[in-house]
């Protein structure tokens, strides 16, 4: 024992943990960076939206989402397009009710009417008598502006 | 650790011996483990929930959105109408191109490069309208409105094969084909 303590002397197995740190540091600061700017729009899942060369950031505004099967308001259903389709009215007559609420926008008066945004986010593969029956909803409510959601490319 | 306390008072040397032996030999100690502990949550955590595509936006330009004033002059507007079988170019009266679809395809080189020859025709216009059929799908017209929104020209002055981005028609309305 004694003799094999003497050829080898005993080195304190240590793990090399500084820079590991550093590592995790740097990954650390630069993802927490990189999920600082805040994203207004989630990009939900079973929606696939259009690439486009658009450099615009998306700001706050009323969400108007349209999956292949049914159409949103802030993450709230609020009809399907199997409805949608089947009715023939010119606007989607519960979309425009939930638009119409006044907690959505915070303002009533209407100087804010032009201001009000709302930013559509739809499957690229919907026709687009289906998103131009949406747009048309959201004019024919309060909403002065129409904002298309798009994935940078 | 024991190893070496073992060792301090093995030597037989007094306490307050040890305790100075102890103090030069052991460097002060982080509590690294529980730090990386965190560290590692974390970056797990922030991996997860990190997003790797941006979404932006496409601003439509609504004719209703800032009403009010007398209407403009007439002038030139580009339409872009999407049918299922091509594009047709109008002025809002007269047909000014049709570019039918190539293989089954859109063409939209053909449209850029119409739109470019358009935009230098027209230098100061920016508005232009992009119709769509019913039954055109909803990705035609982002990419219809990317074509005609900016294009890519050789870069004057620079190196061959180099290009620019040029601003075309940026006021875009969207709606319905005749």
């Amino acid at each position: 024992m004694s003799l094999l303590n003497r050829a080898a002397p005993r080195v304190d197995a240590e793990l090399n943990l500084i820079p590991m740190i550093d590592v995790m540091s740097v990954l650390v600061t630069f993802l927490l960076i990189y999920t600082a700017d805040v994203e207004v729009l989630q990009n939900t899942k079973g929606i696939e939206i259009p690439n486009s060369t658009a450099q615009t950031q998306a700001n706050q505004s009323v969400v108007v989402t349209i999956t292949k099967d049914h159409v949103f308001v802030q993450g709230e259903m609020v009809a399907s397009l199997a409805d949608v389709t089947a009715a023939d009215t010119p606007l989607i007559e519960p979309l425009k009710k939930v638009l119409e609420r006044p907690m959505l926008f915070g303002d009533a008066d209407a100087a804010g009417v032009a201001k009000r945004e709302v930013t559509v986010i739809a499957d690229k593969s919907l026709p687009f008598d289906l998103v131009r029956k949406v747009m048309a909803t959201c004019t024919a409510t309060t909403y002065g502006k129409i904002s298309l959601a798009v994935l940078q490319k | 650790m024991s190893a070496t306390n073992s060792r301090s008072f093995a030597t037989g040397g007094s306490l307050l011996q040890g305790s100075f032996t102890n103090r030069i030999r052991k460097p002060t100690e982080l509590m690294l483990v529980p730090m990386i502990d965190i560290f590692t949550v974390l970056v797990t955590f922030l991996l997860m929930t990190a997003v790797f595509s941006r979404i932006t936006i496409l601003q439509l330009n609504l004719p209703s959105a800032d009403a009010g004033g007398a209407p403009a002059p007439p002038q030139f507007r580009l339409e872009v109408i999407v049918r299922e079988a091509g594009f047709e170019l109008t002025n809002g009266d007269a047909l000014i191109a049709a570019v039918p679809k190539v293989d089954g395809q859109y063409d939209f080189k053909t449209l850029s490069d119409l739109a470019l020859q358009l935009k230098r025709e027209y230098p100061d216009v920016d508005d232009a309208s992009v119709l769509m059929e019913r039954q055109v799908k909803y990705d035609y017209l982002i990419q219809v409105m990317d074509t005609i929104r900016s294009t890519k020209v050789p870069a004057e002055g620079a190196a061959p094969g180099s290009t620019t981005t040029l601003e075309m028609f940026t006021h875009i309305a969207v709606g319905e084909a005749p």
